[in-house]
């Protein structure tokens, strides 16, 4: 596969879990690499086995525009341009579709779908005004499947599908492709806090799924990884699910 | 780097033209052993010529039973196993509903549908645990395409395939996913009988519906079904991944 020298991408929630992953598969394939969180203080870990000048790191706040303006110049101060996006930052809450809060809503809204927008705005026009670029958003199975107690998160996903499609119909004129992932559980911090915490049963998971195991944050990076190739040229306003059949099991 | 196809070995039904010859020469890039077949004299003189010795070339009927054991068959005997079965074999007859003939529909099904279907049920004792088994749709599949009733009803049955195959084949570690191309640069519409004139108009009306403006190259199907093919996508089970620059999302 071809390496993909001094391309240059921003990853969010690059702090943990997928957007770790991603970090790694990428500086692996020769990329440099924008590294935000909101919590940043963790990014330094993920850096730490990259060479110097590989990456940069900074805090991001996804549902802030300016936040997400400052994170696309800072990949054009350090490298001179901007490539890709990988939009890996998220939070999950289950609640109670009866008393839910409205604020919890809005927040879980705020943060997987206003957010996955305000971070492709900020890099597209930077994107568009170079040679294009390729934006990877984590979706979910969640985008199709539907979840009791997930009512914000399953419908911010299926917001992210869709807004996939609109922008990649309305940004292939400039070149940039948009795309998403979709896994089912991953095993990532997120998801063993909410194995430890009983909110998911591994075991029904494990049988849920027809190849009987939960993803690796390295299925899932492979196909970031794929997604910002040139081997996916042709492929825009695609949700790509990684799910271990999770979509195509019928029950019995 | 390591070739990621070392030692493995591919079956492309299919093979001597288009997404299926741009797949194997992928595959040989990426050293695999490749078998690939064909029905057209012609054009399996014409894949050897170009190909040369890299792969093997076998003339197979990818609708008949007999050729389709034949084949499996034989590459276990030569090579012990099958690693990828590629499952591109697919003609299209388009016409006016009430003009196609019942042997055309019944070709297409059989070409399509209970080719591949067969394929399946012969490959599962030749294919390795861990394998992987890759068809080609078609984006005719999710939507009306006027004179395309039989061959959109195959493809829409192809996928199916992929979804059932991938949950009955799970237990074994087998992976099976489709991919599903939209307008590919591939002599298709040369074989359905339209006239050059008509195949044109229809080339240009497609570049302006896909939003990346173009006509996707069949190296681009290529490398998902390597990608599809590969280690990278263990977790990917039952999916149909759409290639097609975006037309069938609008």
């Amino acid at each position: 596969m071809s390496k993909q020298e001094n391309r240059v991408a921003l990853i969010t929630g690059a702090a943990g879990g997928v957007g770790a992953a991603a970090a790694r598969e990428l500086v692996n394939s020769g990329w440099r690499l924008v590294l935000t969180d909101l919590h940043s203080e963790h990014l330094a870990e993920v850096a730490q086995d990259f060479e110097d000048g590989v990456a940069v790191s900074m805090r991001l706040d996804i549902t802030d525009p300016s936040s997400c303006d400052a994170a696309a110049a800072c990949a054009l101060e350090n490298f001179g341009r901007l490539d890709a996006l990988v939009n890996s930052a998220g939070i999950s809450q289950p609640a109670n579709s009866f008393t839910q809060p409205a604020a919890d809503w809005a927040k879980m809204i705020e943060v997987q779908l206003s957010g996955a927008y305000f971070i492709a705005q900020s890099c597209g026009r930077v994107m568009a005004e170079n040679n294009g670029g390729s934006i990877v958003f984590i979706g979910s199975t969640n985008a199709e499947a539907a979840f009791p107690r997930r009512a914000a998160y399953c419908s911010a996903k299926a917001g992210v599908a869709m807004l996939t499609k609109v922008l990649a119909i309305e940004w292939a004129e400039q070149n940039i492709r948009v795309n998403s992932i979709g896994p089912a559980y991953v095993e990532t911090p997120m998801t063993l806090r909410n194995i430890d915490s009983g909110n998911i049963s591994r075991e029904a998971v494990e049988k849920r799924i027809p190849l009987g195991r939960l993803a690796k944050p390295e299925d899932v990076s492979n196909a970031v990884s794929f997604l910002l190739s040139e081997r996916s040229s042709f492929i825009t306003g695609q949700t790509l699910y990684v799910d271990g059949g999770w979509l195509a099991y019928g029950y019995f | 780097m390591t070739k990621r196809f070392q030692g493995k070995v591919a079956v492309i039904t299919g093979g001597t033209t288009g997404i299926g010859f741009a797949t194997a020469r992928q595959f040989v890039e990426e050293g695999a052993t490749v078998i690939l077949t064909g029905q057209n004299p012609v054009t399996l003189e014409a894949a050897r010529a170009e190909i040369g010795d890299a792969v093997e070339i076998v003339q197979s009927d990818a609708s008949n039973e007999g050729d389709i054991k034949t084949l499996i068959e034989s590459v276990v005997e030569k090579h012990g196993k099958i690693d990828v079965l590629f499952l591109n074999a697919g003609i299209s007859r388009f016409a006016p509903w009430e003009e196609q003939s019942i042997e055309d529909f019944d070709h297409i099904f059989n070409v399509n549908v209970r080719g591949p279907w067969l394929a399946i049920k012969y490959g599962i004792p030749a294919l390795k645990d861990g394998a992987s088994i890759i068809i080609t749709t078609s984006t005719a599949n999710q939507s009306g395409v006027a004179q395309t009733s039989a061959y959109a009803a195959t493809k829409a049955a192809l996928a199916q395939l992929a979804r059932t195959a991938a949950v009955e084949l799970a237990p074994r570690g087998i992976r099976v996913n489709a991919v599903r191309p939209g307008p590919i640069d591939t002599p298709i519409f040369g074989k359905t009988g339209m006239s050059d004139e008509g195949i044109k108009k229809i080339e240009q009306d497609l570049v302006d519906a896909v939003p990346l403006g173009r006509i996707g190259a069949s190296e681009e199907v290529a490398s998902v079904v390597l990608f599809l093919a590969s280690k990278e996508s263990s977790y990917v089970q039952g999916q149909e991944w759409t290639v097609d620059g975006g037309l069938s999302i609008t």
